[in-house]
């Protein structure tokens, strides 16, 4: 209850930060979405390692917990991923004109949607327990394993309007921003950390009743 | 902005509370 309590007031002080903090001189309070953005961001990548960790646990120990961690963590890695998605949607209206222009780094987040949302389609087409746990940890695992090219390789590979230096010349003028832009990934991993446990406990439940 | 601001808040407290009212159900069904 402690630690459920300091996320809360955690949180609320980032967001409470976030907001004070003056505009950016080139992109305005636009620019304030890199503090929900890029945690967001990490998070889904981390949700969905974890999906894939521990589908191939479930491969080789065969316990039908480590399944129930997989979906759960790929669940929360999907909204995390959505919730990135439309807060850079938001963040490259006010920077680039428009909420969507098919950059490539917008194309591939939305294929890793895609492909996610292909895998929660895959476990509700199959009723039996072992044999969805089974198809869903090798999917998981080859999602898991294609998630960083989407995520890190091919839109840098591509010329694409969301560069790298954008966020490094950030970070590199302000020693504030950076420090709220880490106290805000904290957050988010107590968040990712608290939904993962309830996701399973909720999953648990509907299992044995 | 501060409107916004306390739009986010209040979000983040309606969020916060939804959470934890399910983690106390779970709690309460010995989870």
């Amino acid at each position: 209850m402690v630690l459920r309590s300091i996320l809360g007031i955690w949180m609320a002080a980032v967001t409470a930060f976030v907001f004070l903090l003056p505009p950016d001189p080139s992109l305005g309070h636009s620019a304030k979405a890199i503090f929900f953005h890029v945690p967001m961001a990490w998070i889904s990548a981390v949700a969905f390692l974890i999906a894939l960790l521990y589908g191939a646990l479930y491969l080789k120990r065969r316990k039908i917990e480590d399944d129930t961690v997989s979906s759960a963590s790929a669940g929360i890695g999907f909204w995390f991923c959505l919730g990135a998605t439309i807060s850079g949607s938001i963040w490259a209206k006010a920077s680039w004109g428009a909420y969507w222009n098919w950059d490539p780094r917008e194309t591939s987040v939305f294929i890793l949607l895609l492909i996610y949302g292909a895998y929660f389609a895959l476990r509700s087409a199959v009723s039996d327990e072992a044999l969805r746990a089974r198809l869903a940890a090798v999917y998981a695992i080859l999602a898991g394993t294609s998630m960083p090219f989407f995520i890190f390789v091919i839109p840098r590979l591509l010329p694409s309007l969301h560069s790298s230096p954008i966020i490094a010349r950030k970070m590199e003028i302000d020693a504030t921003s950076f420090a709220l832009l880490l106290t805000s990934l904290a957050g988010y991993t107590g968040i990712y950390i608290w939904l993962l446990k309830i996701r399973i406990r909720v999953e648990e439940v509907m299992r044995k009743g | 902005m501060y409107v916004a601001m306390a739009a986010a808040l209040i979000g983040w407290v309606i969020v916060f509370i939804y959470l934890l009212h399910i983690d106390m159900k779970l709690r309460k069904k010995g989870r």
